[in-house]
């Protein structure tokens, strides 16, 4: 992590190869995510750049991470880092699980989209098995074995917002062309979980890499996640917005998902302190609302009263897919 | 107390019993329920009028037995154990896991990874609904597994 550009523009971070990422700054990969809001693609179009941009789990090194996990950094260090990473590792997998749910009602297109969207979650599972397995030494013969030993290091009760997405998955599988329930899939997964939380997430823990040259397997990794979800993303804030556009009522859904979720988020505020990874709290919740009032916007939907202050008081919430 | 056992009336009244001071001292001593959390509990509890059912499936064929928690009068409720019609009759949300679930939860499976891993599903009710309630039904389910693992109620 010698060689890291700031401003690498989007041509740069839509080409880079895996062997590549740990040259790319965490903040532009994060704006990529943004940027490509502007003029959202269509689900062939995404499909087609994931064809380009898939990369190989196997192909990652954690053994330099082993040494810096247990040689170089802090007890503090490391527990701030599990309590981030654990959400992620199980909302890769809960995504993965869910979305076919999404899948089963969504036009053909789509569908050919949202296939390449639960690969990329299935190897994002995979990646955080890797790390948790070789770079934090977590034991077990099976992923689940994996999952349920970072699950020890989850600091919130319940499910959680990717845990809660079972219950919505279950709802919209039952009735898959359900316009309402659609959206309120896409605004709980696409736009809270992936276009919220994940890049808080993102930013704490490879901002924390970047500063200290630590855990390159992990940051190449996950950097290269951060460019898969910019797609999911993508997707998801153009759902949203061709449904609000041909049923301006379903914007109503959307909102009551929005209260639900801020009032969970509002229930666990634990004011968890991320200062041992280098980054203020404030800062990370200015970080979070900013991302969520650029979502509603790209949507295209004004933000109620109530909303606004809602968002307002909303803090970081470790979670991920 | 078996699993079995905990939809009965005797579960019942065991649950009600708990349910009128919870959280007990144990569940106010976990580090990760702040107080916010609790007073999204007591918020709940007190708006919530209606019912949530519990139920355990039997083998198969079998109607499953439910325990109903009705809500109602500022947070007051009333639990009586119940046949499925009248378990599910104006219920607004239903849960029915099966035996072994019930009985991994009670022997300390978590609550969180059950409703992730769709062992919680619901019978009757909106996800809306169930993510509304999401941190009542919780403590609601810690109640019941306590209950079923014995916890001292009054007589």
């Amino acid at each position: 992590m010698t060689d890291l550009r700031q401003n690498a523009s989007t041509e740069t971070i839509d080409s880079t190869k895996l062997q590549d990422f740990d040259r790319l700054h965490i903040d532009d990969v994060i704006e990529y995510v943004n940027a490509g809001l502007r003029a959202i693609p269509g689900p062939m179009e995404l499909y087609n750049r994931y064809l380009r941009q898939r990369w190989d789990v196997n192909e990652l090194d954690f053994s330099q991470d082993a040494i810096d996990w247990r040689e170089k950094m802090t007890q503090e260090e490391r527990d701030t880092f599990l309590i981030v990473s654990q959400g992620f590792h199980h909302g890769e997998r809960n995504v993965e699980a869910e979305l076919p749910a999404f899948m089963m009602g969504a036009d053909e297109e789509d569908k050919v989209f949202i296939s390449s969207h639960i690969e990329d979650e299935a190897r994002h599972t995979v990646f955080f098995d890797r790390f948790f397995r070789e770079g934090v030494q977590v034991q077990g013969e099976s992923i689940m074995d994996v999952l349920d030993a970072s699950y020890e290091f989850r600091t919130i009760p319940g499910a959680g917002a990717t845990g809660l997405l079972s219950y919505v998955a279950d709802e919209l599988a039952r009735n898959p062309y359900d316009a309402k329930a659609r959206v309120r899939y896409a605004t709980i997964y696409h736009l809270f979980i992936e276009g919220v939380g994940a890049l808080s997430a993102m930013k704490i823990t490879l901002g924390y890499c970047r500063q200290r040259g630590f855990l390159p397997g992990y940051y190449k990794g996950f950097t290269a996640t951060c460019r898969d979800e910019a797609r999911h993303v993508q997707y998801g804030m153009g759902f949203l917005q061709s449904s609000i556009r041909k049923d301006p009522s379903l914007a109503e859904e959307i909102y009551d998902m929005l209260r639900i979720i801020l009032e969970l988020n509002a229930a666990n505020n634990r004011q968890t302190s991320f200062a041992a990874l280098g980054l203020n709290t404030e800062e990370l919740r200015r970080f979070n609302i900013i991302q969520m009032v650029r979502k509603l916007t790209d949507v295209g939907i004004p933000l109620p009263d109530d909303l606004k202050k809602l968002i307002d008081s909303m803090f970081p919430e470790i979670t991920g897919g | 107390m078996s699993t079995t056992e905990l939809f009965t009336e005797d579960g019942a009244r065991r649950v009600q019993e708990l349910l009128t001071s919870w959280p007990d001292a144990t569940e106010q001593a976990d580090a990760r329920k702040v107080a916010t959390y609790w007073d999204y509990f007591e918020r709940k509890r007190k708006a919530f009028d209606g019912t949530f059912a519990f139920g355990v499936r039997g083998a198969d064929g079998e109607v499953p037995a439910y325990v109903a928690v009705t809500f109602g009068d500022e947070g007051a409720a009333s639990v009586r154990a119940a046949g499925e019609a009248e378990a599910l009759d104006g219920a607004k949300l239903a849960i029915v896991a099966s035996a072994e679930d019930w009985a991994a939860l009670v022997a300390g499976y978590d609550i969180g990874k059950a409703m992730t891993y769709h062992k919680l599903p619901l019978r009757v009710g909106s996800a809306a609904t169930m993510l509304r309630n999401a941190y009542l039904v919780h403590e609601l389910i810690v109640i019941f597994t306590r209950v079923a693992a014995g916890a001292p109620v009054a007589a």
